[in-house]
């Protein structure tokens, strides 16, 4: 009989490598801490981050030359784009994106969306990912479609925090 | 044939130690012009913690 069991993904999600330190830093109350932002815009990658390097510059952000209508979408300041629970026994903290994120139908070339990022600015570049989700099989984006993140019961982003 | 047993790992607890972040998405590709949904993925980590999957992506 064959067991069939689930390896590692090179794919991986949770805080950057980045957030990995300066979180670090905060909790000892070193120089260098985490840097709360007063929102966090979603923005999309053409590979993934991999969960071993976790790095915003291995997943490469979509650029408005190659997409003219690409922007982070903003979540909502202060927090108010996301439903936190309690932290649960066995579970940890679940947070989940509040309201549907929509990302204007791509234009200029087709894309590829091997990851989401939530970034620190509004951008369209530059600031920091903080954490993402990659997308095992990246996703072909032809001109004209929208990457939506459905919100309320079905989110379109889940995170664990435990 | 060989017989194939599926499992299911079942949801992993907290750590007692640490800090750990997982996360997953489910994305919805639709085309603008005629509202069509071309394309929909959940991550691996979205199944696990939303069980609306089995761990192999088959949705129950």
């Amino acid at each position: 009989m064959l067991r069939r069991s689930f390896l590692a993904f090179a794919a991986g999600n949770g805080l950057t490598a980045q957030t990995d330190g300066s979180i670090t830093n905060t909790l000892i109350g070193k120089a260098g801490g985490y840097t709360s932002p007063t929102n966090n815009w979603v923005g999309c990658f053409t590979g993934n981050f991999t969960a071993a390097a976790k790095s915003a510059a291995t997943a490469v952000e979509w650029l408005v030359a190659n997409d003219g209508a690409y922007a982070r979408q903003a979540m909502g300041a202060s927090g108010a784009g996301w439903t936190v629970n309690a932290y649960l026994s066995g579970t940890g903290v679940v947070w989940t994106n509040t309201n549907t994120i929509t990302q204007p139908a791509v234009t200029l070339n087709a894309q590829t969306l091997g990851a989401i990022g939530l970034m620190d600015s509004v951008g369209p570049t530059g600031g920091n990912a903080n954490f993402f989700i990659d997308v095992a099989s990246p996703l072909s984006v032809a001109v004209g479609v929208n990457v939506i993140l459905s919100g309320g019961g079905s989110p379109g982003l889940t995170f664990t925090t435990y | 044939m060989s017989e194939v047993e599926i499992v299911n790992e079942p949801m992993p607890a907290p750590r007692a130690s640490g800090l750990r972040m997982k996360g997953g998405a489910h994305i919805v590709l639709v085309e603008e012009a005629t509202g069509k949904q071309v394309s929909e993925v959940y991550t691996p980590d979205y199944i696990y913690q939303n069980e609306r999957c089995t761990r192999d992506g088959r949705k129950y």
